[in-house]
């Protein structure tokens, strides 16, 4: 599944680069880190060994962060190697029932926001909380369901195909409002992708032939409004990288080179473009933290959202990337890895708490969640943090 | 997008230069690859602690730089002058303290760190609370964690004591954490910082040492809270604790490197992670842009005034070695390369040749054409992709990357390095 720009498990020199970035070996020591779980069991593989057990059983520890991809100094890309080895490793009955009930938040999102109220007040319910405890979901609160954004299309001079992703959808629809707004501010005529999940929870589910399937439909829809002129837009950093990065993994086709080489973050397309889209807000937050997810470093475009966050809506940011939340999506609602996840993202909490920042701002839906479960801080995207600096 | 200063590299040098950029107001991009190739260093600053071919260690570095002309004309040192080697020094130790990690010492004499096979390794500065000359302590104590990998402090403490002619105590202690592997650096610093694992080790460490003046322990006092780490652990003690680098990855390297990078980025850098460059246009003399890749996916261009490369060496990949050439692959400039290019003997004491590889420069260190002009008027190069040095031999890695990088990144943002 390694793309073919990743370098064969020769180039690996063993130098550990890998481990000193691997948020889970930091939190759990039995853990062995990118080098020992990617490289290290592909020579395994290549002589014909199977996966010693003993790593077996902690693939699924890997959160896909892709931090050690990005650390390798020789385009060796561990978190690669390991997501293949994943959907090699057996999984009990149980546990494939629950994974595959949390990848498909697609389906639990569109009931939810049709009937946002009832489906809310279900999911507290203690008897909806035991059941979901039977199978192996951790006790945690559900993000709240919502009604989504309809996003209206004018007519305007380019178009931009927006691929909002489930948590702009269902969870917060502010997001997609706000999104709407700076592109047609921007001078796009905005259309919503007719498209649901990224699939990422799905791949990270080990759910491979679903995963398969929604690629290709939905780079087949995306490349047809790339080649009708349309830029491709996504406000979710995970949702940008499964179409900017894992889909070409995946596919190995023409189509998702194609796809990757059309998609921006919504902010990447502003600065790369020159757009002015914002003014200085009149209600600026006064401190306020900036965590680059995981998903975002990963897609090699900076943080373009942080000098708009400086010049228009916070007085006071500090940003950092060197932390993952550890949620991972769906890995901190799993019963067994909820602590290990808080405790990944423990130093972030720390470093959030010591900046004295009262608001956090982040792009990727989950880390919201992990984030403000983490800190009771209010987190909010960073198109919700310049709202009030929209041009109209 | 389009910025003032373009640094391809994110080691020392490469943080170096943007860090220097930052400080004369320039919107600053650092591109690389990887995370930057710094978690291998010791972490201490050596300027200079051997002069080729010669066997004993140079007690004095800045008045040493002079000698280097025996082996090398073109050495980045004499480029820079001598001068601007004191300046550096002193930037570098203000830079440490604004970036939270307060480093201590100077150019002008060596102090002889332990390494961890109990050799003598000269360096002239280093994190503030580890300075300390091993060669005047009385009573030294060598620590041992059980569950570190390749740290022996029997090792450490018997080849040391040989060679400071007396004993060195030897002391065991568990982190007593179940992992099932054997743990790095990396590891076992972020296990220390758990107060509770900790205090486990300070009540160990209170038994069996007899009243120490000096405590060598393996480089793994905390990360993001070494001070609260080593705090705790001295009072322990009741000494003063130098911490010796483990191998790869090195937590004082990386101390010192995450606190510069994190300052970078809270200081507006933009970090483009995971990307190769390579140059998309020039006009003349003076190059345009850098076209970036992500491993493969959309190339875009970014613009820059000035540009400073800093990918590295051989081992960093910003040299890369093909069977009858060595090419520089960003900017595609000549580079020197020696012939032969090995020593049979490994250890020369001469170094091995193909060490001196690079680019060479002039003393705006700025790449040359084989004849002798600037290939670009706006490009800089520093660290270990300047030809005419041997960083291994020498042991000036972390000085040659810090003067060059600091001085790249002044010229890129149109500033002139004192002392030409």
């Amino acid at each position: 599944m390694n793309s073919g720009s990743a370098k064969t498990v020769d180039h690996c020199l063993k130098c550990n680069i890998c481990h000193t970035q691997c948020p889970v070996a930091a939190a759990y020591p039995e853990f062995p880190g990118p080098k020992s779980i990617g490289p290290e069991i592909e020579r395994f593989l290549s002589a014909g060994e199977p996966i010693p057990p003993e790593l077996e059983s902690l693939l699924s520890y890997c959160l896909n962060c892709r931090r050690c991809d990005l650390a390798c100094p020789h385009d060796v890309m561990p978190a690669s190697f390991l997501m293949r080895y994943r959907l090699m490793a057996p999984r009990g009955l149980l546990t494939a029932l629950r994974d595959w009930v949390l990848a498909h938040n697609v389906w639990w999102g569109t009931m939810g926001s049709m009937l946002p109220g009832p489906f809310n007040m279900a999911l507290r319910m203690p008897v909806s909380r035991f059941f979901m405890g039977i199978l192996g979901i951790a006790p945690r609160d559900f993000p709240e369901y919502r009604k989504p954004h309809h996003i209206r299309c004018q007519r305007k001079k380019g178009t931009v195909m927006y691929f909002p992703g489930c948590f702009a959808r269902f969870n917060a629809p502010e997001i997609m409002e706000a999104a709407e707004a700076v592109l047609t501010s921007c001078g796009y005529k905005v259309e919503c992708a007719p498209l649901g999940c990224c699939s990422i929870p799905m791949l990270t589910n080990s759910l491979i032939d679903e995963t398969v399937k929604i690629a290709e439909r939905n780079t087949e829809v995306l490349v047809e409004a790339l080649e009708a002129g349309a830029k491709i837009v996504t406000t979710c950093s995970s949702c940008g990288l499964a179409l900017k990065q894992e889909y070409r993994e995946l596919l190995r086709e023409e189509t998702a080179e194609k796809l990757a080489s059309s998609v921006f973050d919504i902010f990447e397309l502003i600065a790369e473009e020159g757009h002015e889209p914002f003014r200085q807000s009149q209600a600026p937050i006064e401190k306020a933290y900036y965590h680059i997810s995981c998903h975002l470093k990963t897609q090699g475009i900076g943080a373009p959202a942080a000098s708009y966050l400086r010049k228009y809506a916070v007085k006071e940011l500090t940003v950092d990337d060197r932390f993952c939340c550890g949620i991972s999506g769906t890995f901190g609602f799993k019963k067994e890895k909820y602590r290990l996840s808080m405790d990944i993202g423990s130093p972030l909490f720390a470093r959030i708490k010591e900046s004295g920042a009262d608001t956090v701002i982040t792009d990727c839906g989950t880390c919201t969640l992990q984030i403000a479960d983490g800190t009771g801080l209010k987190v909010i995207h960073p198109l919700v943090a310049l709202k009030q600096a929209i041009n109209k | 997008m389009r910025y003032d200063v373009a640094v391809a590299g994110a080691g020392f040098a490469g943080l170096s230069a943007a860090y220097a950029a930052v400080k004369k107001g320039k919107k600053t991009a650092v591109i690389a690859r990887g995370a930057g190739n710094y978690s291998s260093s010791s972490g201490a600053f050596e300027m200079l602690g051997h002069i080729p071919g010669r066997s004993e260690a140079v007690t004095k570095p800045f008045d040493s730089v002079g000698d280097l002309a025996e082996a090398s004309e073109g050495h980045p040192y004499l480029l820079m002058g001598k001068e601007w080697l004191r300046e550096a020094s002193s930037i570098f130790l203000e830079m440490t303290n604004e970036i939270g990690i307060p480093y201590k010492g100077s150019p002008d004499v060596n102090i002889m760190i332990p390494t961890a096979i109990g050799a003598l390794y000269p360096v002239c500065m280093t994190l503030e609370q580890s300075f300390h000359q091993v060669t005047e302590k009385e009573g030294i104590a060598v620590v041992g964690i059980t569950e570190l990998q390749d740290f022996f402090p029997s090792l450490l403490a018997k080849a040391l004591g040989k060679r400071l002619g007396r004993d060195i105590a030897v002391k065991w202690v568990s982190l007593d954490v179940e992992s099932g592997r054997g743990l790095n650096g990396i590891d076992c610093a972020r296990l220390l910082e758990k107060a509770e694992i900790r205090s486990k080790i300070a009540e160990q460490m209170k038994d069996g040492l007899n009243h120490p003046d000096l405590v060598i322990f393996p480089a793994v006092l905390g990360f993001h809270h070494h001070g609260e780490v080593r705090r705790h652990l001295e009072e322990a003690v009741q000494a003063p604790i130098l911490e010796v680098p483990t191998l790869p990855p090195v937590v004082t390297a990386c101390r010192l490197g995450d606190a510069l990078r994190a300052w970078l980025l809270n200081s507006g850098v933009d970090f483009y992670s995971g990307v190769s460059a390579c140059m998309s246009g020039a006009d003349g003399k003076i190059c345009s842009g850098l076209k970036l890749s992500f491993k493969g996916s959309r190339s875009r261009v970014i613009s820059a005034g000035a540009f400073v490369l800093a990918t590295g060496g051989i081992l960093g990949e910003g040299l890369t070695v093909y069977p009858d050439s060595v090419k520089e692959e960003v900017f595609d400039l000549p580079v020197d390369f020696p012939k032969p290019w090995t020593s049979p003997d490994f250890l020369d004491k001469a170094g091995q040749p193909m060490s001196r590889a690079g680019v060479r420069v002039n003393r705006r260190l700025q790449p040359l054409e084989r004849e002798g002009g600037v290939v670009f008027e706006n490009v800089f190069a520093a660290g270990s992709i300047l030809s005419g040095y041997d960083p291994h031999i020498e042991k000036s890695g972390t000085g040659v990357a810090f003067c060059s990088g600091f001085r790249a990144g002044l010229s890129a943002s149109g500033e002139e390095a004192a002392n030409e």
